[in-house]
């Protein structure tokens, strides 16, 4: 694909999906219904099909001709290349101090940490704390909007997506072989590649182990990944009475269990 | 008058007994939670036992530790409700042996990692407080996990665990009533396909 036309479609692609997160602001927050379910149930299984015999094959076979050790460098490195990502929206949250926090991780990572491959920062009191523009987004008060589930990703939103887009384009990966098309296929390919096998080794036996223990998979994942990003705060919103990982947990008639109990 | 303060004596003396029962002590809670992991890790996960006793201590702790009674009603919600008697304790039959099954085979998962506590959080509901902890990772941020603890009589139980802000007792919850709403077998197909999993 040209350049620029290339540059364009992501642009007008981030615009979009932000553009539907706005919409989905003004919907009631408490709103979290999942309007396009039967679509996003035939996307999660292909997803599903895609991990189970593309990546999962292919992160075994990783996992069979590499050590620990090894996997670890190479994780290592690859959270090392995000770590610029970190540092720009910690910035764009107005948190000054994470962001030079990010910066100085990368920094001596990179130097001191061999390419990344060692957490260095982590022994000098900077320990590592990932956050992303779907978070900043959510700080400055976009609404999450309904759940997607996205071709090859997963579980996400529009704000989940724009996102995921605007922090590939913030990947130093992207931005310093941008210029030169031919560098650019050499390494943003590979390093795609080595970042989405390292990623689902990691991940490929804890999908496994809960797909297995479910009886509604894509409820599961819907419930867990809305659970998760509800963590976020709107930076003008007041602060809440409660976490929202809190909720009346109680039952209605305890002595209901005098019939269970034998 | 003397009715009038009769009544405001009641009211204060029922206001009293709701804050007594909402009360619950956090540092014995964490205490709880503490012993709880300790003995998990030093009595299973690095004990020198073989794989049958070593699920069987987990299937003891487990009990011990966990109001399955109370999560098994939280987590079938509304069907709760409209569920028979004998389905109620099928479900929390069913629904025990399949997290103990799946909980003792991911708790060798744990091996070589460590809670470390810090502190604990109110909760909104009576009687339940969060006992807050964190277990380093090989790489990354360390992962959050909280307790929820209930105490009641005297007895604290873990009553939900949640880790990385995701409620296991809420997802199961969510799963099984999208489950039991899409299928025409309703809860008796929840308990067989539960079942089939164990």
């Amino acid at each position: 694909m040209n350049k620029h036309l290339k540059q364009i479609v992501g642009c007008a692609a981030v615009l979009l999906v932000s553009a539907c997160a706005f919409d989905g602001g003004l919907q009631r927050q408490e709103d979290k219904a999942d309007p396009y379910e039967n679509f996003n149930r035939k996307i999660f299984a292909f997803n599903d099909g895609f991990y189970e015999n593309v990546m999962f094959p292919i992160a075994r076979g990783y996992r069979k001709v590499t050590t620990p050790f090894i996997r670890e460098r190479v994780s290592s490195v690859v959270a090392n290349l995000q770590e610029p990502i970190s540092t720009i929206n910690h910035l764009l949250q107005l948190r000054f101090a994470d962001s030079a926090q990010s910066l100085g991780r990368f920094a001596l990572n990179t130097t001191l940490g061999l390419g990344g491959m060692f957490d260095v920062a982590q022994g000098w009191k900077l320990p590592p704390d990932k956050t992303s523009f779907n978070e900043t987004l959510a700080s400055w008060c976009v609404a999450e909007g309904p759940y997607l589930v996205v071709p090859f990703l997963g579980a996400s939103s529009p704000r989940g997506l724009s996102g995921t887009l605007v922090d590939a384009v913030a990947d130093p990966v992207y931005w310093v072989t941008y210029n030169d098309a031919n560098i650019s296929a050499k390494i943003s390919y590979p390093y795609a590649a080595v970042k989405y096998t390292s990623f689902a080794e990691a991940y490929a036996d804890i999908y496994e182990d809960l797909k297995r223990n479910s009886v509604d998979f894509y409820s599961t994942m819907r419930s867990a990944y809305r659970q998760n990003q509800s963590r976020y705060r709107c930076r003008f919103a007041p602060e809440p009475t409660a976490e929202t990982y809190d909720f009346d947990f109680g039952i209605d008639d305890e002595d209901a269990f005098d019939e269970v109990e034998e | 008058m003397n009715k009038k303060f009769i009544k405001l004596l009641f009211a204060v003396m029922v206001l009293c007994a709701g804050n007594a029962r909402a009360e619950i002590d956090a540092a014995k809670a964490e205490t709880f939670v503490k012993d709880v992991t300790t003995e998990g890790i030093e009595k299973i996960i690095n004990a020198d036992v073989s794989q049958a006793e070593k699920d069987q201590r987990f299937a003891e702790l487990f009990n011990r530790a966990l109001d399955l009674d109370f999560i098994g009603q939280f987590v079938l919600g509304r069907n709760w409700r409209v569920a028979t008697p004998q389905q109620r304790k099928d479900f929390i039959t069913v629904y025990r042996q399949l997290n103990i099954s799946t909980w003792s085979k991911r708790f060798d998962e744990f091996k070589g990692k460590d809670f470390i506590f810090k502190g604990s959080s109110p909760s909104t509901s009576k009687g339940q407080v969060f006992v807050n902890s964190v277990v380093p990772m090989d790489q990354g941020e360390p992962a959050k996990v909280l307790w929820r603890v209930r105490e009641k009589n005297g007895q604290y139980k873990i009553v939900d665990i949640v880790i990385e802000n995701v409620s296991l007792a809420i997802t199961a919850r969510n799963e099984y009533t999208a489950f039991i709403k899409n299928n025409p077998g309703g809860i008796d197909a929840l308990i067989a396909n539960l079942k089939s999993k164990i």
